[in-house]
């Protein structure tokens, strides 16, 4: 069978699939100006029902096309930067537009060689059309369907990103049939836009309806309620005058008027208005941004480490950053009403919030300087991994729960005492880390106090650390007593947590018996950090047991490279440490007991 | 003898001692957590965590290590010895002497229920009613006898026996039965099969069919036990030999000395002190998506003929006569709306089920006052130097 | 610290030898045991009287009722326990991952038959199709054409019927073989996707298009026994009434019917161990269904009477807004039978006499 026939047949179904996204009876218009204020505004405040909850459309938006492309906007054809709302907009609206933009993010392009395309022109890591695609589509789901029988842990990356890429493009395919009824097409397809509460009812659990929804239950014996009937005249206008910049905006303010009055009178418009503002201001971006500023002036302060200046403006800085993180916490626990960790994202803002908020206390209670330092970078660090996660994870960070995770009480209680002990032990690995490193370098070499000091406030936070890890994991016992009536169940996320809880009293049993000084008690907190980190990342990745809920593929290597360098840290301590040994011989060394003792026997001696 | 007694003291009390052991606990702890995704949470419990003797296979090389049994029942001593009763007692050490406490609470807690627990699972159709609810993982051979006045009589051969049948045969004797029992084989997870060849060596077969052994499930709870079993009457001769299987639809019925008797391989049982029916059970999903909201089930409580009516769900278990039941989960999964559902409750009978908590809040009290304590001091220590 | 050494490995040593010393003790060959204890038990339902085979008792042939067993194993590993009737000259393959039924449809090398399960829509039902035509060079259809193609019933649920014939591309375009046909049945949901899919030579594909169907009536789940066609009603002897014919089996179903012309109106008997929750919750359920107001137990009183099986009955009519309930309730201590029609209002409303005449006609078989 010669080529040609094939590229023939290839060529008939090509035009056959495009002609289902295409306009059909009219001839296709396009977006001759860019999107106006008010449109993008009216379009992002319609509410929209995704995943179990209520949300505005420009959250929906912005995270679709942040699962898409792997950032929160799209290149057009004629080289416009649309944000995701105008993105939404074109690929609903004008979908012969979007499908010349660029809203498809493939890592490797060895994918895009396996669907049958030609790389010509593009980066070995680049964005696609839904246009370039075409034309590999048959192949590219033929493909997906083989390798999504494979389980999902045995599967190559190339064969990930297969899956992942068909998977997006049918999402766009959906998104852009949402209006295909109007133009003559199916409304069995395109029910993406969830954006019609239901009319008779004040019942929250009830599925929320898009607009070819509504229209697929029109027939011979059925027709709409005139409230959804106007509904869906309001949108065949809207559809109409699509190339009416003016009109359109008017039409879409009345819509989207129509359609939060319909949501505020079942009492679920409350809290949209604030996710909005929420995104808008984006307090995680600035509180990032100060850490950074912080970070830069922590360099300053080691060019010159007596100025008072350098010391204030990192504290401000630093301060501010976690103010700004606060505020970013407290208002998503008021816009998902429940306590402020409740998802792995969450866990990291308030881990990086708390490790902070400590360091910050620690400073202005001792004024070494070496926890502001630890601060501004833990800050920085921390805000970085938020959102690399929230790019890998690819979904909305403020899900619905499932229902044994939804009560507030635990939540709050067990979830945050484990979370704090979380960050109160990356906190002390942290400060140990510096420490070691220090000594390594010669810092403080002449002012053993301020070892002491900081090998003293890693103890401290260690400590601290104990409270709340201890607590959490037995509270989080007697939750799944109260659950599922078994307090323990050697569970792969109970016995990490037992884990961390264990050496935290190793550390303090030793160090208590004098086996670890200063020295070794930071080598062991060093150490405790790759332990946190295993409970809190590395048991997602195994797979088993009833924690995990988190599993995220992109997330070994950052694991892996986080253990290598902390393992690293650890290792030359244990150098620094025998040098010093090496160079200090027969000099009497004192363990803390002992210490005290002489000195109990000074005073009463003096 | 005085000094090795003083000796053994020294041992047992040492901080190097809690240390060890803590270690050993830590490691077994990790390695039983990266087993878990090879072998399965039963298997791995059993082997490392409720054991007093392990040895571990990294690779090829052998490690023997101590069961974490044995590591806690030695930290139970230490902490006793050590941590309570040799330890100095004053205002510093006060904080850590309650924390202590409460550790011991939590290890006594572990102690009773591991003893004097009892654990398993009820499952009800709507409108289905239950006295009494099954084991998980364990297994028993029932042995029924009809009585005259239309109830049964049964004897038990509990999961021990069972076990023990794995190895070697089982005779089984039981008193006012006139014949006894023999397990010739057990499989821990098997399935029926049409015996069309019937070969010489390989699963016995019995009335055209055999039980072919499969590998153990990581799920403990899906290997289904099969047992050959035979009827030894020694006056008659007769030996009846009949196949039981976890999942058998009806137990083996025959006669022996005039009575019908029937023979039935199933899960442990246990009784309730009441009767639970199910009347309904509902299930929410979040609207619009595929994710649980909440599983409610109303069931109907009967003891002393009082009957009661009691909603059972998610974080909210019913606690009634030394048991707590709890809405574990629900089904048929493909269930359309309009089928009948059926919803499965966990049940526990421990009596030290609220025991943990009393202990959490001991502990936190006495680590709270210890190191609220030390912050207090050194800060004090900090401002004054400044 | 050097005694403290010396008596640390004193303690080990003799561990280790207690330990040694029971691991030996393992070697037996007859473990005895005595029991000492029994007790009694209430409500037993065993029936000691009937002497069911091993095959019977362990769901290898069809029993005459179905047990609901809640206990049976939940099938996650479903694929190897379904059950299905290998059509007569067709050789059955080794499963894999991807086929978990596999069959050489009447032999012939180059055919091929496979069953398939995906999670999820697997890229949705037309997709699917045009992905088929297109392994025989054929164009791709539109949603509004899937929507024309007849469907059979496949695992109790409406499958399309796919059928095309052209140049056999495959998958990877390389070998070409004309006059290919291709059959398959797509049964594509949200909760999950199933594709029966046979392809050949077009006259082997013909001819083999009976077998294949039949192939696809007979798929059944695990306990239950594979859907036979015959005339063993589940425990009952009845008499149909014209017009009505045999529906599709159903786990909690003892007996299926399409009720008149077409497959709109449904009548099915289910049988429910004890009182099944009450009559009153039983037809306050039905309400639900239909979207009407529950009632009260007064209201079950004034329902007409009826006898079924020698038992008193009530007549239960329903009616909603598009669709209704035309049933039987017969209660009773150890079980009880419904009899149940459900379609269109008026459709129900012309097969009312002939239910009836179906429900007083009901006997129960006794148990083989």
């Amino acid at each position: 069978m010669s080529t040609f026939i094939r590229q023939f047949c290839a060529l008939i179904a090509l035009v056959l699939v495009s002609a289902g996204l295409n306009a059909r009876p009219q001839a296709s218009e396009h977006r001759t100006q860019p999107w106006s204020e008010r449109t993008l505004e009216a379009f992002g405040e319609i509410p929209i029902q995704d995943g179990g909850r209520i949300k505005p459309l420009s959250t929906y938006a912005s995270f679709a096309l942040l699962r898409l492309n792997g950032k929160r906007s799209a290149e057009s054809s004629t080289g416009e930067v649309l944000d995701p709302v105008a993105w939404l907009l074109d690929v609903t609206f004008f979908p012969e537009d979007a499908a010349l933009s660029k809203s498809f993010l493939v890592s490797d392009s060895d994918a895009i060689i396996a669907i049958g395309l030609s790389t010509d022109g593009k980066k070995k890591r680049d964005r696609w059309t839904y246009a370039e695609l075409l034309p590999g589509m048959p192949r590219l789901f033929s493909l997906a369907h083989d390798y999504d029988a494979i389980e999902a842990k045995a599967r190559t990356s190339i064969q990930q990103q297969v899956v992942d890429l068909a998977s997006n493009v049918f999402s766009f395919m959906r998104l852009a049939r949402s209006f295909d009824w109007s133009r003559g097409g199916d409304p069995s397809d395109g029910h993406a836009l969830t954006v019609i509460a239901p009319a008779n009812t004040t019942n929250v659990d009830q599925p929320w309806f898009a607009p070819a929804n509504l229209v697929a239950g029109i027939g011979p014996n059925r027709s709409l309620e005139p409230a959804d009937a106007a509904v869906v005249a309001e949108f065949e206008t809207l559809i109409r005058l699509r190339a009416d910049a003016g009109a359109f905006e008017s039409t879409l303010i009345s819509l989207r008027d129509r359609l939060v009055a319909r949501a505020m009178a079942r009492g679920e418009y409350e809290h949209v208005e604030l996710e909005r503002a929420y995104y808008a201001f984006d307090p995680i971006r600035w509180s990032l941004a100060s850490f950074i500023a912080a970070f830069l002036v922590v360099s300053i302060m080691w060019l010159r480490p007596r100025s008072k200046l350098a010391w204030k403006s990192t504290l401000a800085l630093t301060s501010v950053g976690a103010l700004l993180l606060v505020t970013a916490i407290v208002l998503r626990c008021i816009i998902r009403e429940r306590p402020p960790v409740s998802t792995l994202y969450e866990t990291v803002l308030f881990v990086t919030a708390s490790c902070v908020l400590v360091a910050v206390f620690i400073e202005c209670v001792q004024r070494s300087r070496f926890a502001i330092q630890t601060a501004a970078v833990l800050g920085t660090v921390g805000l970085f991994v938020a959102n690399g996660y929230e790019t890998l994870d690819k979904q909305d960070t403020m899900p619905s729960l499932v229902a044994v995770l939804d009560t507030n009480f635990w939540l709050a209680t067990h979830v945050t005492a484990i979370t704090i002990g979380y960050s109160a032990g990356m906190l002390a690995a942290a400060l140990a880390s510096f420490y070691l490193l220090g000594k390594l370098i010669g810092w403080k070499r002449d002012e053993p106090e301020t070892r002491r000091k900081l090998a003293r406030t890693v103890y401290g936070v260690v400590c601290f650390a104990l409270i709340f890890s201890t607590v959490g994991t037995i509270l989080g016992g007697v939750w799944a007593n109260d659950s599922w009536g078994r307090f323990w169940g050697w569970d792969p996320k109970e016995n990490g947590a037992l884990l961390i809880v264990i050496s935290q009293i190793v550390m303090l049993h030793a160090r208590r018996g004098g086996y670890l000084r200063d020295d070794g008690l930071c080598m062991a907190a060093a150490f405790g950090g790759t332990i946190v980190a295993f409970s809190w990342w590395g048991v997602n990745l195994l797979g088993v047991g009833l924690h995990s809920y988190g599993f995220t593929s992109g997330i070994h290597s950052a694991l892996w490279t986080y253990y290598g360098i902390q393992w690293g840290v650890v290792g030359l301590g244990g150098v620094a440490w025998l040098r010093e040994r090496a160079t200090r011989k027969n000099v009497p060394v004192e363990t803390p007991v002992l210490e005290h003792r002489r000195a109990k026997k000074m005073r009463a001696a003096a | 003898m005085k000094r090795f007694a003083r000796c053994l003291l020294a041992v047992f009390s040492s901080l190097g001692t809690s240390c060890i052991l803590l270690v050993l606990l830590g490691l077994l702890t990790w390695l039983g957590t990266l087993e878990q995704t090879r072998t399965g949470l039963f298997e791995v419990q059993r082997k490392y965590f409720e054991s007093f003797f392990l040895v571990h296979r990294f690779g090829s090389i052998p490690i023997p290590l101590p069961g974490a049994n044995l590591v806690m029942c030695l930290l139970a001593v230490n902490l006793f010895v050590g941590g309570l009763v040799r330890i100095r007692k004053s205002w510093a050490t006060f904080g850590i002497i309650v924390a202590h406490v409460g550790i011991a609470m939590l290890l006594a807690s572990a102690l009773v229920k591991y003893e004097w627990s009892e654990d398993g699972h009820v499952t009800l159709y709507e409108g289905q009613r239950a006295d009494h609810f099954e084991s998980y993982f364990r297994w028993e051979i029932a042995l029924i006898r009809k009585e005259d006045d239309g109830k049964t009589r049964e004897w038990l051969v509990p999961h021990e026996r069972i076990e023990d049948a794995q190895r070697s045969r089982v005779r089984v004797s039981m008193t006012d039965v006139p014949f006894e029992l023999e397990i010739e084989s057990l499989a821990r997870n098997c399935r029926p099969e049409w015996a069309k060849d019937a070969g010489a060596h390989g699963p016995i077969v019995v009335d055209g069919v055999r039980l072919v052994s499969r590998a153990v499930d990581a799920r403990a709870e899906a290997n289904i036990a099969g047992a050959c079993v035979s009827v030894v009457d020694e006056r008659d001769g007769i030996r009846r030999r009949a196949l039981l299987w976890g999942a058998e639809a009806k137990p083996f019925t025959f006669f022996a000395a005039g009575k019908p008797w029937a023979l039935s391989l199933r899960k442990e049982r246990y009784e309730m002190p009441f009767a639970l029916q199910l009347a309904r059970f509902t299930k929410e999903d979040h609207p619009g998506i595929d994710m649980p909201k909440s599983f409610q089930s109303d069931v109907k409580v009967a003891s002393a003929g009082v009957e009661r009516d009691v909603k059972i769900s998610m974080n909210e278990p019913l606690r009634d006569g030394g048991l707590v039941l709890y809405q574990a989960s629900w089904g048929p999964s493909n269930a359309r709306p309009g089928d009948r559902l059926f919803s499965t409750f966990a049940v526990v009978r421990n009596p030290a089920d609220q025991w943990p908590l009393a202990a959490c809040l001991v502990i936190a009290a006495g680590l709270l006052f210890h190191f609220v304590r030390k912050l207090v001091r050194y800060v004090q220590l900090e401002a004054r130097a400044a | 610290m050097n005694e403290w050494m010396r008596h640390c490995a004193g303690l080990g040593i003799a561990g280790a030898s207690v330990f040694a010393f029971g691991c030996a003790n393992r070697s037996e060959n007859v473990v005895t045991s005595k029991i000492e204890t029994s007790r009694i038990v209430e409500n037993s339902k065993i029936d000691f009287s009937a002497q069911p085979s091993h095959a019977e008792r362990f769901g290898l042939v069809a029993s005459t009722r179905p047990t609901h067993d809640p206990h049976a194993p939940d099938a996650d590993d479903s694929k190897s326990q379904f059950t299905w009737n290998t059509p007569g000259g067709w050789s059955e393959l080794p499963s894999s991952s991807m086929r978990v039924a596999n069959f050489r449809p009447a032999g012939d090398e180059r055919a091929e038959c496979y069953l398939t399960m995906l999670a999820g829509e697997a890229g949705g039902l037309t997709a699917n199709i045009n992905r088929w035509r297109s392994q025989l060079s054929l164009g791709g259809v539109s949603a509004a054409d899937v929507e024309q193609l007849p469907r059979v019933d496949f695992f109790g649920r409406k499958a399309v019927v796919v059928e095309a014939t052209g140049t056999w591309t495959g998958m990877s375009g390389g070998d070409s073989k004309s006059a290919w046909a291709l059959l398959a049945l797509a049964l594509v949901e949200p909760g999950g996707s199933v594709f029966l899919k046979m392809t050949g030579p077009k006259n082997t594909v013909a001819s083999q298009r009976e077998a294949f169907l039949a192939l696809a009536a007979s798929f059944g789940a695990p306990g239950q026994p594979a859907a036979k066609v015959d005339d063993t009603a589940g425990g009952f002897a009845f008499e149909l009434p014209n017009a009505w014919r045999r529906g599709p089996p159903k786990n909690s179903r003892a007996l299926s019917f399409w009720a008149g012309e077409g497959e709109v109106v449904e009548c099915y008997v289910t049988v429910l161990g004890g009182t099944a929750g009450g009559e009153l919750a039983n037809v306050n359920r039905w309400r639900t269904q239909l979207g009407i107001a529950s009632v009260d137990e007064a209201a079950i009183g004034v329902l007409d009477p009826f006898t079924m099986l020698g038992r008193p009955a009530h007549v239960v009519e329903l009616v909603g807004e598009t669709s209704a309930i035309f049933g039987v309730t017969c209660m009773g201590e150890d079980k009880s039978v419904f009899v149940k029609m459900t379609g269109p209002v008026e459709l129900v409303r012309k097969q009312r006499s002939a239910m009836l005449a179906f429900a007083s006609s009901l006997k129960e078989t006794p148990t083989r």
